[in-house]
């Protein structure tokens, strides 16, 4: 079977596909739609380079990742101050907790464990977009923090550690907030 | 000897990045031994990180479609281009 090389077939076959990977990504539809035609613009002018040895819609995300990295490559440098995040209204001069994680539902149990990752993609959601991203890189891609420090570019491996840990913080307070977490002794 | 609860949350969160030295690894575990809250937030930590590894890349995209305006004005572009 020859594969047909054509730009509109691709919009057609996986226009939508590269639209929702961008969207959940940069979470602006008009940048999302930007990316999905400069990846199939680059494709086209590319297409040498696919030698078909992976499907046609992975080396298209492939592409439309790089466009992704590149667009927030342009921009500032990722800061902790997006966030929002004060630790010291969570942590006093001591470093204690002001206030203790609550519990949460038993995600062990597969109904809580449905819930835990509907709230947590609401969650991300609710994320900067600098702060969407590493969560795709990290947790969704499975990339080290040394291949991320690369793609951001962040100064050290080091500040990509505080970035993921403060970014999990946020999630976390958002997961409670949100009603996930339970009150009382039974959860863990 | 023993670390606050503000560097344990760093150090929860650090453990699912990369292998923690001898040191950070008993700093933690001692501390969480005795601190019921800081348990909690690793093991959730944990949990959040183990959810996002099992669910499949597709879970995380949602339902939407390129609008037609969109899909013409992208189709229109192609077509300058090739």
């Amino acid at each position: 079977m020859t594969r047909e090389l054509d730009p509109l077939h691709w919009l057609d076959r996986h226009g939508d596909l590269l639209f929702r990977f961008a969207l959940a990504r940069v979470g602006d539809e008009a940048l999302a739609e930007d990316l999905v035609q400069e990846t199939l613009l680059a494709a086209w002018k590319g297409r040498e380079g696919y030698c078909g040895s992976s499907s046609e819609s992975t080396w298209l995300v492939g592409i439309l990742r790089h466009k992704i990295v590149d667009h927030f490559r342009k921009r500032s440098e990722i800061s902790l101050e997006a966030l929002d995040l004060d630790l010291d209204r969570w942590f006093d001069d001591r470093g204690h907790w002001r206030h203790p994680p609550g519990a949460f539902l038993d995600p062990q149990r597969s109904h809580d464990m449905d819930q835990l990752k509907q709230a947590l993609k609401i969650c991300v959601g609710h994320l900067p977009p600098r702060f969407r991203h590493l969560f795709y890189l990290r947790e969704v891609d499975g990339l080290s923090a040394e291949q991320i420090r690369k793609l951001l570019p962040a100064s050290s491996t080091n500040n990509v550690w505080v970035m993921l840990s403060r970014m999990r913080f946020q999630l976390r307070q958002c997961l409670e907030r949100s009603g996930f977490g339970m009150v009382g002794e039974e959860g863990r | 000897m023993m670390i606050s609860c503000r560097e344990a949350m760093e150090l929860a969160s650090k453990e699912l990045d990369t292998p923690l030295s001898g040191k950070e690894r008993l700093l933690l575990r001692l501390h969480v031994w005795f601190c019921t809250g800081c348990r909690r937030y690793e093991r959730q930590l944990q949990w959040m990180h183990e959810v996002c590894k099992l669910s499949n890349p597709e879970a995380w995209l949602s339902e939407v479609r390129l609008s037609s305006q969109a899909r013409q004005r992208i189709r229109q572009r192609l077509q300058r281009g090739q």
